[in-house]
């Protein structure tokens, strides 16, 4: 385990775009889209980092992981009120209706399913107890995973200020709002909706993947970033289970400051994963890595370290919105739903841009993953400009180990 | 010299590059699309416009032009800092845009508004910051000592006043003559193309080998060596290639031709990925190398092996074998070879510094940080090395004086700050002192070794003595003498601060136990 450069960018570093949603005033609602990697939660973290002593900010994302990695990043996590934007809600509703573990029954959250708000409801609530937080400032990461219900109980509460970041061909739930959604419910003029373009998190080579996998037919592709890599996505195909663990603790090994996220697709794989790359009796240059996972419903929360390097075992739903020094994803296991294409090209474009610097695929040779049917054909590349020469990039290179 | 007060007139976008990089810089030095509209972008390239308190408004409103939110501030120059003979002013009696190149004796003596000053200035030459809202210095004064390190008392300041629009009847100084409605052009001044990045390459390795100089005399003395450009030409050949790179010394070997076609892939990219990707089209392409290197094609094999992840061995073997079989064929040709594997194996200067090989000398860790400080410049040194006390004003002195010479202006500076202080030769010397006995013992303890292992207590009599009914009598008191077995020290340091340190080392910490 080592210290990882975990780290939120310089000034310089930031597109001007960027910079320019961090500078607008605290006051105002303000939607932020872009494609994976444009530097949205960056965004977001660097305006509540300026604006934190001088407004009530609360900053809220979708899920836990995502919430821990940006107190991590974020530095000083006490100086700054961050949430999961249900777990904010559903607090701030236990307190306003002063709710009591005796009247739990009746003081609780209204619901249509379990931890499912039932919004109408929550509103009239809201109303009757005349809660005021007008002075509040959001900002809201991930916004695209929340559904309108939730933007219009918060402005029931005479909330004003909202700055969101989205990107809705990154949706996962079935709860979620489109940008004309938010536009709408936040009553957004086109002003207030600032573009990230530029793909700012990942490599040429990786973010062409990802783009491979792009299904929005709304809106184009993301810019693909002026980043030539010699890592180029790889797509190792196992023999032996061993190999593809051995090639993942070596990679540990060659730099233990980096974190490595191992995505796969069941909680059974995920804890066995997460056990067995415990288990290493080879003799090895750096000290074992620290593996830690979790899960959506882990009620102990979050024990991983983003400010060291390590490897963290996840299924895709909970990565959302984080991104590895490397990811590599085994793709074995994997189901479509209602034989769902577009489902599974969704995933795949989430799953892959989450490394900002390598990315790697595994499977086995002797099983069939639903992966390969959309995975790039051999050979396919993207021509790229590199000091005024075409150059050819591959999409997946592919390696039997 | 004029008495009037000098403002460069931006916002905090702008100045925080400034720190970033090190220097007072023109827009040149910015990189793609972070530089901010000023006033500087409506004069000459190469020149920081200064202006005089009197004339502020004008460069206020530009600053913020591009993003009304952008939070504007004033960087008063201190102009005793800076010697020219000739400089280009502006005037009231001038339209707008006009300098004149006028003598430092007549400047001293005219009633000018605005001076142009050949970039950059080194940041000694900043004498305050004024901010216009109290509310926001805070903010601003936290963030900036989070991220540069520490500043004077006082550094930061708001002044409403400085930043208050001038009402029309006392409008700037310049409209009392007639403007041209045409975007100001100062024809009449030669504008100054800039090439930063060997600048910023020069200060990323000054800092950086700054940093080594906690290993051991050689390093200290090859850093006195490379600030003053003044290694022996015949010793440490591959210091030289990159110490001749950045002077530009004359050199035609293949060595050295080797190394110009690495930097000019390599230096002033910023994303080693990038780096990795052509430096593998150069290796694995033989017609581009000079013949003394076009077996390094068997090199880039392995380090494609490593990007891939298919190298069977372990880092240590790696580079074992890599020393191993290149000694074997001439003694010190491994260098070049252990340079470019570390950047395919380390993509960030801080976790190179605590990279850890048993065969790694002093000088090769010298010559990493030299390499890779010229490689990341000075914007990605790591926060713990830029705030070593002194090192930041220091540095930035010598690249401003670097691009002066390289970019010869009409300006100089008066009184650079002192030579950052070199531990091993100022205070790893044998001693009667007791406080600097206990300091040294105080370091022992700091970096975790025990005292025994490098202070010998040597007791030293002055005179003659006398034994007597077996007691040793002296005639004066002995002096007790600290010896310290510098060899020793030198391999501990290696071992506890990159082999079992997580952390860089606290040079500022060592620096004031060493100096208690």
């Amino acid at each position: 385990m080592a210290k990882r450069i975990f780290e939120l960018p310089k000034d310089h570093e930031l597109t001007k775009d960027q910079r320019m949603a961090i500078r607008k005033p605290a006051a105002g609602q303000y939607l932020v889209v872009g494609a994976p990697g444009t530097g949205k939660s960056v965004v977001a973290l660097l305006r509540m980092k300026k604006y934190a002593e001088d407004a009530q900010m609360q900053f809220l994302t979708f899920n836990h992981v995502l919430n821990h990695a940006n107190s991590v990043l974020v530095g000083d996590a006490t100086k700054y009120k961050m949430n999961t934007a249900m777990s904010w809600l559903y607090e701030l509703h236990w307190n306003i209706v002063g709710g009591k573990p005796e009247t739990y029954d009746q003081d609780k959250m209204p619901e249509i399913i379990s931890h499912q708000p039932d919004y109408e409801k929550l509103i009239e609530r809201f109303k009757e107890h005349d809660a005021d937080f007008s002075g509040l400032s959001l900002i809201v990461d991930e916004g695209q995973d929340l559904p309108q219900g939730w933007y219009e109980a918060v402005e029931a509460l005479h909330v004003e200020n909202f700055f969101v970041v989205s990107d809705q061909n990154q949706q996962i739930t079935d709860q979620n709002s489109s940008h004309d959604e938010l536009k709408d419910v936040l009553a957004l003029e086109s002003s207030d909706v600032i573009e990230l373009k530029e793909n700012w998190r990942n490599t040429t080579a990786i973010a062409a993947f990802a783009n491979y996998f792009y299904t929005d037919k709304s809106s184009p592709k993301p810019t693909l970033p002026n980043k030539p890599s010699a890592y180029v996505p790889i797509l190792y195909e196992y023999e032996k289970l061993n190999s593809a663990k051995e090639i993942i603790l070596s990679s540990y090994d060659q730099d233990p400051s980096k974190l490595i996220g191992l995505i796969v697709a069941t909680d059974s794989k995920r804890e066995w994963w997460a056990k067995d790359l415990t288990k290493d009796e080879k003799t090895r240059r750096e000290s074992p890595p620290i593996v830690s996972t979790y899960v959506s419903n882990q009620k102990n929360g979050v024990h991983i370290d983003f400010d060291q390097g390590g490897i963290v075992v996840l299924n895709d739903k909970s990565v959302k919105g984080i991104e590895f020094d490397e990811v590599f994803i085994i793709i074995d296991g994997f189901k479509a739903i209602n034989n769902d294409k577009e489902t599974l090209m969704k995933r795949m474009y989430v799953m892959a841009s989450r490394a900002r610097e390598r990315l790697f695929l595994l499977k086995s040779s002797v099983q069939k993953s639903i992966f390969e049917d959309v995975l790039p054909p051999p050979g396919t590349a993207i021509s790229i400009e590199r000091k005024g020469i075409t150059e050819q990039l591959e999409l997946l290179k592919r390696i039997k180990i | 010299m004029t008495s009037k007060r000098w403002f460069i007139v931006t916002n905090i976008d702008n100045l925080r590059f400034f720190y970033d990089c090190g220097l007072v810089v023109d827009s040149q030095a910015f990189p793609a699309n972070s530089y901010m509209h000023d006033m500087q972008a409506e004069r000459p390239k190469g020149f920081l416009p200064c202006f005089s308190i009197d004339n502020l408004t004008e460069a206020l409103k530009a600053a913020k032009s591009e993003d009304e939110n952008l939070i504007t501030c004033l960087v008063e120059i201190e102009l005793k800092n800076v010697k020219f003979e000739r400089v280009y002013v502006q005037t009231c009696q001038r339209k707008k845009g006009e300098f004149e190149n006028i003598s430092a004796e007549l400047f001293a003596t005219i009633d000018a508004v605005e001076v142009l000053l050949p970039a950059p200035l080194p940041l000694n030459c900043i004498k305050n910051i004024f901010l216009s809202d109290a509310k926001k210095q805070k903010t601003i004064v936290d963030d900036f000592t989070s991220a540069f390190g520490e500043f004077p008392p006082k550094f930061f300041s708001n002044n409403a006043k400085l930043f208050k629009e001038k009402d029309s009847s006392k409008e700037d100084l310049l409209n009392k003559v007639p403007q041209n409605d045409e975007k100001v052009q100062s024809t009449n001044v030669p504008e100054r193309e800039i090439d930063y990045t060997k600048t910023f390459a020069y200060g990323g390795a000054l800092t950086l080998s700054f940093y080594q100089t906690k290993n051991g005399r050689l390093s200290c003395g090859l850093f006195e060596a490379f600030a003053n450009n003044a290694l022996d030409k015949n010793e440490y050949s591959h210091l030289n290639q990159l110490i001749s790179w950045i002077f530009n010394n004359p050199n035609e070997s293949e060595l050295s031709v080797f190394y110009s076609l690495i930097f000019s892939l390599i230096v002033g990219e910023d994303d080693l990925g990038t780096v990795h990707y052509d430096l593998l089209k150069l290796f694995e392409n033989k017609e581009k190398l000079p013949p003394a290197f076009a077996h390094v094609s068997g090199l880039a094999v392995r380090l494609r092996q490593l990007v891939e992840r298919t190298y069977e061995d372990d880092l240590d073997v790696y580079f074992s074998k890599l020393i191993d079989a290149y000694e074997a064929k001439e003694k010190g040709s491994s260098k070049i070879y252990l340079l470019i594997s570390m950047i395919f194996i380390r993509d960030h200067s801080e976790t190179m510094l605590k990279f850890y090989h048993e065969q790694f000398t002093e000088e090769d860790y010298f010559l990493l940080a030299v390499f890779f400080g010229l490689i990341q410049g000075m914007s990605k040194i790591p926060l713990e090395i830029r705030k070593i006390d002194g090192l930041r004003d220091w540095v930035s002195f010598k690249m401003a004086e670097f691009i002066h010479c390289s970019h010869p202006s009409s300006i100089t500076f008066e009184k650079g700050p002192s030579f950052p202080v070199l531990i091993h030769n100022k205070f790893f010397k044998k001693t009667s002192a007791p406080k600097k006995q206990d300091a040294l013992q105080a370091f022992c303890s700091f970096i975790g070794i025990e005292e025994q292992e490098i202070i010998t207590w040597i007791l030293t009599p002055k005179d003659e003595y006398k034994v007597k009914s077996g007691n040793i009598i002296f005639s004066k008191r002995p002096s007790l003498y600290a010896d310290i077995d510098n060899d020793r020290l030198e391999n501990l340091i290696l071992v506890k601060t990159i082999k079992e340190s997580e952390n860089l080392f606290d040079l500022n910490n060592a620096l004031n136990i060493l100096k208690a």
